[in-house]
């Protein structure tokens, strides 16, 4: 393991001295420099970076006591604002724009001692599976250049995978964290609604959006989430619920979810390894029992409405008036939207706009809009009552492993299904966690190294959900699960 | 009102619910997102059936809160307007609305 890859030792080496945070931060640097061909990361701020370590190194040989992430860089999904540098979402219409602010998220990593050395490539303004709907290029699969990281976070989880940062944040509205994490082999964590502010995440589909830390051990993703979590007055849908990591190691009650293993479009080798994962988990003490939510897979429904539909009401901000791209071809106020809107948002943005807008318009506001939301209280009803049979959900993270660049892109419907199984977890308010299987899935190679090796094994991974709020048990369970091989490393 | 699995948007409809987004698309793209707004509808169409649940509101539980009415202090006028395309005497200028 290089020291950048897990980041509980680099803060524990930098707050004893024994390794510098500008030592951690310059090796950082090299290594993004040195992998910049798989489009993780869109900006690096070395500048910034550089001098925000030498003032931890400072502080430290003031003697001043330093925080739980001292010197640990972190790579930020460019949809979240970080006060002086670029924020473009990924998106044309963005492009060059500098926030003027950090997002909460980012602040408190920054008071954390955490070191933001570069903006990760993302679907723009968070939609879509793949990183392919960037402006600026699409990341690659660090295991095959050929084939996608998944999305929309897809930078981060490169940035991860590929050892260049031990922690990048995303966002996740239907599984924006979970699924790359997933097609990339590392642990992706999506919090509760409400536990990490979202004030500063340029919003998509607020009730959905949440940020959340992907890593390469379950213990990082606890670090980064005690330094994340908790509740801000500038985001009025933060919750303030404390975070209690004490409760004593007990037996767990698992259910595995029938209809997503029932899932015609499951890969025989995910569906091995939930079972892999309940044999592994039975063995270390818990009841697994298989349960039934009829209704699951109509989870993907409920969230492309209500999400196009916040996103056609959050997107109108981008009009060529207060930030960004505009477009006037000289013909008054009216033909200037249209002309920067239609010009500035990329096609999928623009599609799901449309899919809102429609959602929303007199004649089909009942059958859609309202229909989704009433769906939202019966999946969620329905979980409550499991959540009296079980403590933790099991489930497949993802259907298939990473697929070809370009092969779903003309196909909106199938890309769109790469989250059939995370989605639930934002329509619910959820938290859940994705960890990297024992197995993946060997595949000829498809990208430029194809030569190196005649098979690349594509991961895959398993997801486990918790009733909201229980953000703390969730990861207690899955330091267990990763304990017995589904891990990283493994 | 329409059933979820009857209605068939057509080139036309995509063409309003573009003016009504206000995004100037051209005739190539409208036919492909008319396409694909049909193919997203068969999925939607897998919505809940009506139930019993009624929609309770756009955010969840935890978040229909209420906070005080007071102001606080916010991003500072010139910040605010640095990152403007157009902009004048401390206002972002856009495109004339009235012509006299």
């Amino acid at each position: 393991m290089t020291p950048l890859e897990t980041a509980q030792p680099l803060a524990a080496a930098v707050r004893a001295g024994e390794l510098s945070a500008e030592e951690v931060v310059s090796a950082c640097l090299d290594r993004l420099r040195a992998r910049r061909g798989l489009g993780a990361v869109l900006h690096v701020d070395e500048q910034g970076a550089l001098e925000s370590a030498r003032e931890l190194d400072l502080l430290r040989r003031r003697g001043e006591t330093l925080g739980a992430l001292a010197g640990v860089p972190v790579a930020v999904k460019d949809n979240i604002c970080t006060e002086g540098l670029p924020t473009t979402c990924g998106s044309r219409l963005l492009e060059g724009w500098r926030a003027p602010y950090d997002a909460t998220a980012v602040r408190r990593l920054r008071d954390a001692g955490a070191v933001i050395v570069a903006k990760t490539a993302c679907d723009e303004f968070g939609m879509g599976s793949s990183t392919e709907r960037c402006a600026f290029g699409p990341a690659r699969h660090p295991l095959d250049t050929g084939r996608v990281p998944g999305g929309s976070s897809g930078g981060s989880a490169v940035a991860v995978a590929d050892g260049q940062v031990p922690i990048a944040l995303g966002s996740d509205t239907g599984g924006s964290v979970r699924q790359p994490a997933a097609l990339c082999g590392v642990v992706g964590f999506k919090p509760t609604y409400g536990r990490v502010s979202r004030y500063g995440l340029v919003a998509y589909a607020s009730s959905l959006d949440q940020i959340g830390p992907l890593t390469r051990t379950v213990e990082d993703a606890a670090a980064a989430m005690r330094v994340l979590a908790g509740p801000d007055p500038n985001d009025a849908t933060s919750i303030d619920l404390p975070w209690d990591e004490a409760a004593p190691a007990r037996p767990l009650r698992v259910g595995i979810l029938r209809e997503f293993l029932d899932a015609p479009e499951l890969h025989p080798r995910a569906a091995e390894g939930v079972e892999q994962a309940a044999d592994r988990l039975r063995a270390d003490g818990a009841e697994i029992e298989t349960v039934s939510l009829p209704e699951a897979l109509r989870a993907i429904a409920v969230y492309y409405v209500l999400a196009s539909a916040e996103a056609s009401s959050n997107l109108a901000r981008f009009d060529g008036v207060r930030y960004g791209r505009r477009i006037d071809p000289g013909r008054g106020l009216a033909a200037m939207y249209g002309a920067t809107r239609g010009g500035g948002f990329g096609e999928e943005v623009q599609r799901r706009i449309l899919l809102g807008t429609f959602a929303l318009s007199a004649g089909h506001r009942e059958a859609f809009y309202r229909r989704a939301l009433a769906g939202r209280e019966q999946l969620r009803r329905q979980l409550d009552e499991l959540w009296g049979r079980c403590e933790l959900l099991l489930t497949p993270t993802v259907p298939q492993p990473a697929f070809a660049l370009g092969e779903k892109l003309d196909d909106p419907v199938s890309m769109y299904a790469s989250d059939l199984f995370t989605v639930l977890a934002n329509v619910a308010g959820a938290p859940a966690i994705s960890l990297p299987c024992p197995r993946g899935v060997e595949a000829p190679p498809l990208g430029e190294s194809a030569d190196a090796a005649p098979k690349v094994t594509l991961p895959l991974a398993v997801q486990l959900m918790a009733p909201p709020g229980d953000d703390p048990g969730l990861l207690a369970a899955a330091r267990r699960l990763e304990a017995r091989g589904f891990s990283v490393e493994a | 009102m329409c059933a979820v699995h009857e209605y068939r948007p057509n080139v036309d409809d995509v063409r309003h619910l573009a003016r009504l987004a206000r995004m100037d698309i051209p005739d190539q793209q409208a036919r492909r997102l008319t396409r694909d707004l049909a193919a997203i509808l068969d999925l939607v169409a897998g919505l809940p059936a009506p139930g019993t649940s009624t929609p309770a509101g756009p955010a969840p539980d935890a978040a229909r809160v209420l906070t005080e009415d007071r102001p606080r202090p916010g991003l500072p006028h010139e910040r605010a307007l640095a990152a403007a395309p157009q902009r004048g005497d401390g206002l972002f200028l856009v495109p004339r609305v009235i012509h006299r």
